[in-house]
C-alpha cells in the first residue's frame, strides 16, 4: 500500500467518523434525561423501529476510527516463499519482527505450527474432529517444517533445536511449540526472528491445502502466538473447533508461483514479475494479523470499486450468476458495516468462490480475503450465496478490526458476526431471507432463533471453542444465541441503543483483543445495566426465558366487583396467568382478546415469575398472547405464547395439505 | 397437428363431456381421499398452534416463525404423521383404481350405465390394475435407480468441460430415468385401457394396447405432456391466486376463496387427466374395434 494511497484513505475515514459522531451525538443529552424515567419505568417494551429507543446510560463517545489509525505493529512478517506446484510444497524464508509488548521480561516464545495439524490422522485436530464429527478425513497429509529460527539480537543463534518436541500434555501433536530464549527479552525490545520453512499442503482440508490445481494457503508459515499484557503467552493447539489468534502487524508476503496461475491474497499487489513460467507477485498490508492467499488457473476475475476501496472477485467458470449475487450483496453491506462499525481501513478486498471440487475451501475468513461458496446454480430462492458473502465480510470487523482470541472466546466473532449478518439479511430480505418460494417465506431470524432454542439449555456461551460438546453446538449457542440475545435486546431496549453499544465497542476495541467484558461495558454504557445484566445472564451463565400463557379461566362475577352491564346479560369475571420462566427478565407486552373482537394490550415488566390477568365483562376475555409482537426471540417456546378457550380447527393445514394430496395422488395415475 | 390427430382430439373431447357421472366420481373421490390423507398431518400441526386464536394461519405468516417453531418442537409427531399420511396414499391410490376402471368402463358404451353395474365392473378389473400399478412402480423405480447410478458417471464425463458442463451432462442419466418414468407411466394407460376395452383372453388386449401405443410413442409422449404441462400451468395459476388472497390473514372468506381454486385446480387437473385417457382409448379402440361406434370418418381413419 502506498503512503500516497493511504493518505487518501485517512481522510475518507475521517469524513465517515465525521458522519458517524454526527449520528451519535444529538442522541446523547435526550438519551441522559431518558435514563431517568426509564430507570422508574424500566425500558419500552415496545419501541418504534429505531428512531424512539430508550438510552438509559450514555456516556462519552467512543473515540473515533480513521484510515490512518493502523496499530504499531507488533509481530510483522516479511516472507519470501516459492510454490512447487507439482509437489504442493511452499518453501519460504519468513523474518518476523517481534516486540515484547508485555510489561513484563520474557523468556520463551510460542510458535504455532498450524498446518502440523494434517501432518497425520493421529493429531489433535484429527483426533477430535473425528470424535466431534466435523472433519475426519485426512487426504494426502501436508505439515510444516521448521528448519532454523534465528534471531539476530540473540547472537544468531538458532533457537529451533531448542524447542519442545511438541504440543504441551500432547505427543502426537506439533501446532503449538514452545520455543525458550537463551536470555530475557526485555519490555519494548525487538526481535527479529528468521525461520526457514517447508510447507506441506495437504490435499483440501479444513480450509487449507490443494484440489486439483487449486491451492488454498491458509496458516501456510511459522506463526507467533499473541504475547498478553501481563507477560502470558496466549497460545493452544489447532482444535477442529477453534481458529485462531495473533497480534496486528504489518505484512509483506513475495510469492513465486507457475506463471498460469491467478492469485488472490490478503493486501495489496504491488509488484509483479514474470520470469520464463513463474510470476513473482509481492503483496503488502499493514495492520493485520494473518496472511492467506488462493491460486487456481481457472478463475474468472471481476472487479469493483466500494467506496475507495478495490474489491476482486475470483468465481469458477458458469458462476456469473453467483457472481452478481456477491457483488449485490457486498454493495448492501459493505457500506452499513462501515458506517455501524467503523471505516474499512484497507485498500483491497479479494472475494474468493471456490469452484465446486474445492467447495470445502468456501465460508472462511482472513484479513481482506475471504472464501464464499455454493453450487453455479444455487437453489432457487435460497439466499445462501449472500448469507455467506456477508456473513464473511461481516469478520472483516468481528476478527479482523476487532481482533479478539477466535480459541478462547469465539462468540466475539462468530456470535457478533451472526448478528451483523441476520440484521444486513433481514432489512435486505424480509421475511424471505432465507428461503423465498411462491406462498412460503421463510426467514433467516425464525431459523437462527430455532437454532438457539434448541440449544439454548446445553451450555454457556462464554467459553473457549473446544469446550463445546460439537461443533453443532457451537452453531447453536455461539453463532445463534449470541445473535438472538442481541436481537432481543435490540427489540427490547431499542435497536438503535444496541447499534450505539456495538460501535462503541468496534471503535474502542478496533486493532485491540477485547474480552466479553468490554462487550459488557459496552452494552452497559450504552444501553444500560438491565440490558448488560442480561447480555452476561444469557451469555456466560446458561441463561433463558420462555414466557408461558395460561388458558383465561370465566367464572360470574361477584355482584359488588361486576360493572354495570346491558340488562339481562350477566357478568363474568376472567382471569389468566402468564409465566415466565427461566432466569432472563425482560418486559413484555400482553395482548388480550375479548369475545366481541376487541384487543387490548397491557405491559408487564416481565420480573416476577408470573402475573395475573383479570377482566370483567361483558365482552367476555377469550385469548390472551404474550409478546405478540415477537420481540423476544430469546422466547425459548413460542407455541405456549398464546392460550385461547375458543379454538380453531386447523382448517388452513387441511386445506393445503389436501389440496397437494389430491395433485399427488394424480400423478400417482388414478 | 395432423387432421387425423385434430379429430381424435375432437373426439376424446366428446368422450369426456360424455359421461360426467364417472369423472364427478373420480374427482369426489379424490378430494376425499386426499383430505383423509392430509389429516393426520393437519392433526399435528392444529394441535401444536391451539393456543393461537387465529388458529393455524399463524402457520403461513411471513417468515415462517411458527411454522419453523412447530416443525423443531413437534418433527417426531409430524415424522410419524408423515407415515401415516404416506400409507394412506398407498391404501386410497390403489382404491382409487376403481373409480379410474368405472370411467374407463363408462366409456365403452354410448349409453349410461347404472352405478351398481360400473362400480361391480370397475371392481371385476381393479387386480388387474393393481397388478398393472405394481408393475409400474417397480418399473419408475428401477429407472430412477439406474438414473441415480449413472448420475456419477455422467458428472465424470462432463468434468473436463467444466462444473457447469459436469453438472449438465450428469444430469442426464437423470433425464432419461424421468424419461422412463413417464414412459411408465403412459404405458400404464395403455395397459389400463387394452384391459377394459380389449377382448382378448388374459393380459392379451394389454399387450396388444401396449404395442398400439408404442406404434406412435412421440405422440403418445406429446400429448401426455401437453396434458401435465396444462396441468402444471393451472397449478400455476392457482398459486398465484391462492397468494394474492393471502390465507395467512384471519377473514373466512380467505379460506374459502382458496379453497375455490384449489377445487377448481384439481378438477381440472381431473379432467386433463381424463382426456388423456379418452384419447388414448380413441387410438386403442381404432385399431382393436375396427367397427366400432366412431364419430370419426372412416377416410381420416386410413391416414392413422
Amino acid at each position: 500500500m502506498t503512503e500516497a494511497h493511504l493518505a487518501g484513505l485517512g481522510m475518507a475515514a475521517a469524513a465517515s467518523s465525521v458522519l458517524l459522531l454526527e449520528g451519535l451525538a444529538p442522541a446523547l443529552p435526550d438519551a441522559r434525561v431518558e435514563a431517568a424515567s426509564a430507570s422508574a419505568a424500566g425500558p419500552d417494551p415496545s419501541p418504534s423501529d429505531g428512531a424512539g429507543d430508550a438510552t438509559p446510560r450514555a456516556s462519552a463517545p467512543a473515540p473515533a476510527p480513521t484510515h490512518s489509525d493502523h496499530p504499531s505493529p507488533v509481530t510483522s512478517y516479511h516472507i519470501d516463499a516459492r510454490l512447487d506446484a507439482a509437489a504442493h510444497t511452499i518453501e519460504g524464508t519468513a523474518v518476523i519482527t517481534w516486540r515484547n509488548t508485555a510489561e513484563t521480561p520474557i523468556e520463551e516464545l510460542w510458535l504455532h505450527q498450524y498446518l502440523e495439524a494434517f501432518a497425520h490422522p493421529n493429531t489433535l485436530f484429527l483426533r477430535e474432529a473425528g470424535r466431534r464429527h466435523r472433519q475426519s478425513g485426512l487426504g494426502d497429509p501436508g505439515g510444516l517444517t521448521v528448519s532454523s529460527l534465528v534471531a539476530d539480537e540473540l547472537d544468531g543463534v538458532d533457537l529451533w533445536p531448542h524447542r519442545a518436541p511438541h504440543s504441551p500434555d500432547d505427543p502426537a501433536d506439533t501446532t503449538d511449540i514452545r520455543v525458550p530464549l537463551p536470555r530475557s527479552v526485555l519490555p519494548g525490545e525487538i526481535l527479529t526472528l528468521t525461520a526457514s520453512f517447508i510447507a506441506r499442503m495437504p490435499s483440501l482440508v479444513e480450509r487449507t491445502g490443494y484440489a486439483r490445481g487449486f491451492l488454498f494457503a491458509g496458516q501456510w508459515f511459522p506463526k507467533l502466538a499473541r504475547l498478553e499484557a501481563d507477560g502470558t503467552w496466549a497460545h493452544f493447539a489447532f482444535h477442529p473447533q477453534s481458529e485462531f489468534y495473533a497480534d496486528f502487524g504489518d505484512y509483506s508476503v513475495a510469492l513465486d508461483l507457475p506463471k498460469d496461475l491467478i492469485v488472490g491474497a490478503t493486501g495489496e499487489r504491488i509488484e509483479t514479475r514474470f520470469e520464463e513460467d513463474r510470476q513473482l507477485l509481492r503483496y503488502s498490508v499493514r495492520g493485520v494479523h494473518d496472511f492467506a492467499w488462493v491460486a487456481w488457473d481457472g478463475f474468472r476475475e471481476r472487479r469493483e470499486t466500494l467506496g475507495a476501496v478495490t474489491v476482486t472477485l475470483l468465481y469458477p467458470p458458469g458462476h456469473r450468476w453467483n457472481a452478481d449475487r456477491t457483488l449485490a450483496a457486498l454493495r448492501a453491506a459493505f457500506p452499513r458495516f462501515e458506517q455501524r462499525y467503523g471505516p474499512y481501513p484497507y485498500s483491497t478486498l479479494t472475494v474468493v468462490h471456490p469452484p465446486s471440487f474445492a467447495s470445502t475451501a468456501g465460508g472462511m475468513e482472513y484479513p481482506t480475503l475471504i472464501t464464499t461458496g455454493g453450487p453455479w446454480f444455487s437453489w432457487a430462492g435460497t439466499r445462501a450465496v449472500e448469507t455467506v458473502t456477508i456473513h464473511e465480510l461481516a469478520h472483516q470487523w468481528f476478527y479482523g478490526l476487532i481482533a479478539s482470541n477466535e480459541h478462547d472466546l469465539p462468540l466475539l466473532d462468530e456470535g457478533l458476526t451472526s448478528y451483523a449478518e441476520a440484521r444486513i439479511l433481514r432489512e435486505s430480505f424480509g421475511p424471505g431471507s432465507a428461503l423465498a418460494w411462491p406462498g412460503l417465506a421463510i426467514s433467516a431470524a425464525a431459523l437462527q432463533r430455532a437454532r438457539a432454542a434448541t440449544y439454548v439449555h446445553d451450555d454457556v456461551v462464554v467459553q473457549p471453542a473446544p469446550a463445546f460438546a460439537s461443533f453443532s453446538s457451537i452453531g447453536g449457542l455461539v453463532y445463534s444465541k449470541t445473535a438472538v440475545t442481541l436481537d432481543t435486546l435490540a427489540l427490547t431496549f431499542g435497536e438503535a441503543a444496541v447499534d450505539r453499544a456495538l460501535a462503541r465497542y468496534t471503535h474502542e476495541q478496533r486493532f485491540r483483543h477485547p474480552t466479553f467484558a468490554d462487550l459488557q461495558r459496552s452494552f452497559e454504557h450504552e444501553v444500560g445495566e438491565d440490558a448488560s445484566a442480561a447480555l452476561a445472564a444469557a451469555l456466560a451463565e446458561r441463561g433463558w426465558v420462555n414466557y408461558v400463557a395460561g388458558r383465561p379461566h370465566c367464572y360470574p362475577a361477584p355482584a359488588s366487583t361486576a360493572p354495570a352491564t346491558t340488562p339481562g346479560v350477566s357478568g363474568e369475571t376472567c382471569r389468566a396467568i402468564v409465566y415466565r420462566h427461566g432466569t432472563l427478565r425482560f418486559p413484555v407486552e400482553i395482548e388480550l382478546r375479548f369475545d366481541d373482537g376487541a384487543r387490548e394490550r397491557q405491559r408487564w415488566d416481565g420480573k416476577g415469575p408470573w402475573i395475573a390477568v383479570e377482566r370483567h365483562g361483558p365482552p367476555r376475555l377469550i385469548a390472551l398472547q404474550v409478546d405478540p409482537a415477537r420481540r423476544i426471540p430469546l422466547d425459548t417456546q413460542r407455541l405456549d405464547d398464546a392460550a385461547t378457550i375458543e379454538p380453531c380447527p386447523p382448517s388452513r393445514s387441511v386445506e393445503r395439505l389436501a389440496y397437494l394430496a389430491a395433485l399427488a395422488l394424480g400423478w400417482m395415475g388414478t | 397437428m395432423s387432421a387425423t390427430t385434430g379429430s381424435r382430439i375432437r373426439c376424446a373431447a366428446r368422450r369426456v363431456a360424455r359421461q360426467p357421472a364417472p369423472l364427478v366420481a373420480l374427482f369426489g373421490f379424490r378430494v376425499v381421499s386426499a383430505i383423509a390423507i392430509a389429516l393426520p398431518v393437519s392433526t399435528v400441526l392444529g394441535a401444536a398452534v391451539v393456543g393461537y386464536p387465529e388458529g393455524d394461519a399463524v402457520l403461513f405468516e411471513p417468515g415462517g416463525e411458527l411454522l419453523v417453531e412447530t416443525v423443531r418442537l413437534h418433527h417426531a409427531a409430524l415424522g410419524a404423521a408423515l407415515g401415516i399420511s404416506f400409507r394412506w396414499a398407498i391404501v386410497l391410490g390403489l382404491v382409487g383404481l376403481v373409480p379410474l376402471a368405472m370411467l374407463l368402463e363408462a366409456w365403452r358404451t354410448q349409453a349410461r350405465l347404472p352405478w351398481f353395474l360400473l362400480v361391480g365392473r370397475g371392481l371385476r378389473r381393479w387386480p388387474r390394475f393393481v397388478a398393472i400399478f405394481g408393475l409400474t412402480v417397480l418399473a419408475q423405480s428401477i429407472a430412477i435407480a439406474l438414473g441415480v447410478a449413472f448420475w456419477p458417471l455422467g458428472r465424470s464425463l462432463g468434468e473436463a468441460q467444466g462444473e457447469v458442463a459436469a453438472d449438465l451432462v450428469g444430469c442426464v442419466p437423470l433425464a432419461l430415468a424421468a424419461l422412463g418414468v413417464v414412459a411408465c407411466a403412459i404405458a400404464a394407460d395403455f395397459a389400463r385401457i387394452g384391459v377394459v376395452i380389449g377382448r382378448g383372453p388374459g393380459w392379451a388386449s394389454a399387450s396388444r394396447a401396449l404395442e398400439i401405443g408404442s406404434r406412435s410413442p412421440l405422440r403418445a409422449a406429446s400429448v401426455w405432456l401437453a396434458c401435465r404441462a396444462a396441468s402444471l400451468v393451472v397449478v400455476l395459476g392457482g398459486a398465484t391466486l391462492a397468494i394474492l388472497i393471502d390465507v395467512h390473514r384471519p377473514e373466512s372468506w380467505r379460506l374459502a376463496a382458496v379453497a375455490a381454486v384449489h377445487l377448481a385446480v384439481v378438477g381440472a387437473d381431473v379432467m386433463l387427466r381424463a382426456f388423456f385417457l379418452a384419447w388414448a382409448t380413441e387410438l386403442v379402440e381404432d385399431d382393436l374395434t375396427p367397427c366400432r361406434r366412431s364419430p370419426r370418418p372412416a377416410a381420416l381413419r386410413r391416414h392413422d
